[in-house]
């Protein structure tokens, strides 16, 4: 028995005279992996943002477990349980690896007026210890985010992502820049969350990568989705192939 | 030069009233990241309140100092709340033009003093005896020591690490559950109220303010503070406010030349130590840690 967890109904979005998406359905099911993938400027990161709050669609709706969410602010939808990680890895420079995941763990709990509370620092730190511990980061807790080389800061994002506990997370192109042994690794890391109960959506352009993680795909095409279905129907299809990718990889 | 007791007493009391404002500039500006080069008009805020408050309805200073902090608070939200849509240029013309408001409303209103300013603002006083001198002195490094123990409470509380994360990146707090609008608002709000008590506290001292007691070179006075000091730690708002007041004291045939010194000071440290004399990295403070360190370690 499948249920969405998330639904995009008809989202279009005009940025001034452009159209960046046009009626774009995706439906995500609860506890699966679903790929989107689609060459550059076909609209990937703007669905992204709309479902994270962070844009309004112009016009379609998004519904999150039966609930519209389109046009709640973003940290709204965080703490409902979406998560979220940018494309270009942006930690909190100036904060060490502890607090930024701190500062994820915190914003649930201490809700309202509660912010004048003093930081339980014993439960919340042992927690962010054990975050930075699940994705490799334990031992530059200490270290500044800006300290970081581009491979942690992805996984970063990913601890910070992790903080919110989110029924969804959402990974824009989580394996951009890195190495294939740090690709692997980080698809085991998914693997792991998924199998934990975390239903994941992601954005990728590595094509391997996202064929071996998703259950369900989506490819996006000039702002509307050209081709969705199980990943070995998505690349096998004619119009997917002529579009993104190329002829090639039909014969390889 | 010899120094007189009455002096030193006013010397003291105005580096404790600015090291306040100061604070409030540090949380404002080194915690949250928000830019504010208005902060003397809170100053002016909290002070005019707690004027008006003693002179015409007669309260006790130390019913008005808290009135005057509340009704900062207030205002400096409502420049939060026009803080959620600018960012650091605009927010910066829009607190100078907020401070140059703020001076225009004091200048044309009655209540205000106008032109005239308020006089006779009372001293306050324990069960008849007044605080004057050091008595009032000492009663300002007290507020300021409450002044900076809550500061430090709040930076240990969620709201400070809240704060860093909006300075650090505001749709990165997002993503994660940070109301950037609600902790903006705050962080206004707070080192407004610590502009106002800073105001509550020299309108008393001084028993006599005026408009231009307010004006944005003021503000450009508490910026350098700050800037000198270190503008995210508290020692460095005692420090800045310290050595700020003292250096035209110091060297009073340059009186005239203060703003043009306080700028250079400014545009100096930002160049050289941007992180202030006592800031966190601060090279001074390592210097000293490496010394005490060195000393105790020749002692065993």
């Amino acid at each position: 028995m499948h249920t969405a967890i998330l639904e995009t109904k008809n989202i279009t979005k005009y940025f001034g005279g452009i159209r960046a998406l046009h009626n774009v359905s995706v439906r995500v099911e609860k506890g699966t992996v679903t790929g989107i993938i689609g060459p550059n400027g076909a609209g990937k990161t703007t669905l992204f943002k709309i479902i994270a709050g962070f844009l309004k669609p112009t016009t379609g709706v998004v519904l999150f477990e039966g609930e519209r969410i389109d046009g709640r602010p973003p940290h709204i939808i965080a703490l409902k349980g979406i998560a979220f990680t940018f494309q270009v890895p942006r930690g909190l420079p100036k904060m060490t690896i502890l607090d930024n995941i701190v500062a994820a763990l915190g914003a649930p709990l201490y809700r309202g007026v509660d912010f004048i509370r003093l930081r339980v620092s014993g439960d919340i730190t042992s927690r962010a210890y054990e975050i930075a511990r699940r994705v490799g980061l334990e031992d530059y807790v200490e270290r500044l985010a800006e300290e970081l080389p581009l491979g942690l800061q992805k996984r970063l994002e990913i601890a910070r992502a992790l903080a919110l506990e989110p029924k969804l997370l959402m990974l824009d192109e989580p394996a951009a820049g890195m190495s294939v042994e740090e690709a692997d690794e980080l698809k085991e890391l998914l693997r792991s969350l998924n199998k934990s109960g975390v239903t994941i959506m992601l954005i990728e352009h590595n094509v391997p990568f996202a064929l071996d993680l998703s259950d369900y795909m989506y490819v996006l095409h000039y702002g509307e989705v050209l081709a969705e279905g199980k990943p070995e129907e998505v690349v096998a299809d004619k119009k997917v192939i002529e579009a993104y990718l190329g002829a090639g990889y039909a014969r390889g | 030069m010899p120094i007189s007791p009455g002096y030193l007493a006013t010397l003291s009391t105005v580096v404790a009233s600015y090291a306040i404002a100061t604070l409030g500039l540090n949380i404002t500006m080194g915690r949250a990241g928000q830019v504010n080069l208005g902060q003397a008009a809170f100053v002016g805020v909290g002070a005019m309140t707690s004027a008006i408050l003693a002179t015409r309805y007669d309260l006790p200073f130390w019913l008005c100092l808290p009135i005057a902090a509340l009704i900062s608070f207030a205002i400096g939200s409502l420049i939060g709340v026009v803080s959620i849509r600018l960012r650091h240029d605009f927010l910066a013309i829009t607190t100078i033009g907020f401070n140059f408001i703020v001076i225009y409303v004091f200048l044309y209103y009655e209540v205000f003093g106008a032109s005239y300013g308020i006089a006779g603002i009372p001293k306050p006083s324990i069960m008849g005896f007044k605080l004057r001198g050091f008595w009032y002195a000492g009663l300002s490094w007290a507020i300021l020591g409450l002044a900076a123990l809550l500061a430090r409470y709040l930076d240990k509380s969620w709201m400070g690490i809240a704060f860093e994360s909006i300075r650090e990146d505001e749709e990165v707090s997002e993503s994660i559950g940070i109301s950037v609008r609600k902790f903006k608002i705050l962080a206004f709000a707070v080192g407004a109220m610590y502009g106002g008590i800073a105001g509550s506290l020299l309108a008393h001292f001084k028993g006599y303010i005026v408009y231009s007691d307010f004006s944005f070179p003021y503000s450009i006075m508490i910026l350098s503070m700050s800037i000198v000091g270190g503008i995210d730690t508290i020692s460095g708002a005692i420090a800045g406010s310290l050595i700020v007041i003292m250096l035209p004291e110091i060297f009073r045939p340059l009186m005239e030349y203060r703003m043009v010194i306080y700028s250079a000071l400014i545009i100096l440290m930002l160049f050289l130590r941007p992180e202030g004399l006592l800031g966190r990295r601060s090279i001074v403070l390592e210097k000293v840690r490496a010394i005490l360190v060195e000393g105790t370690r020749g002692e065993s």
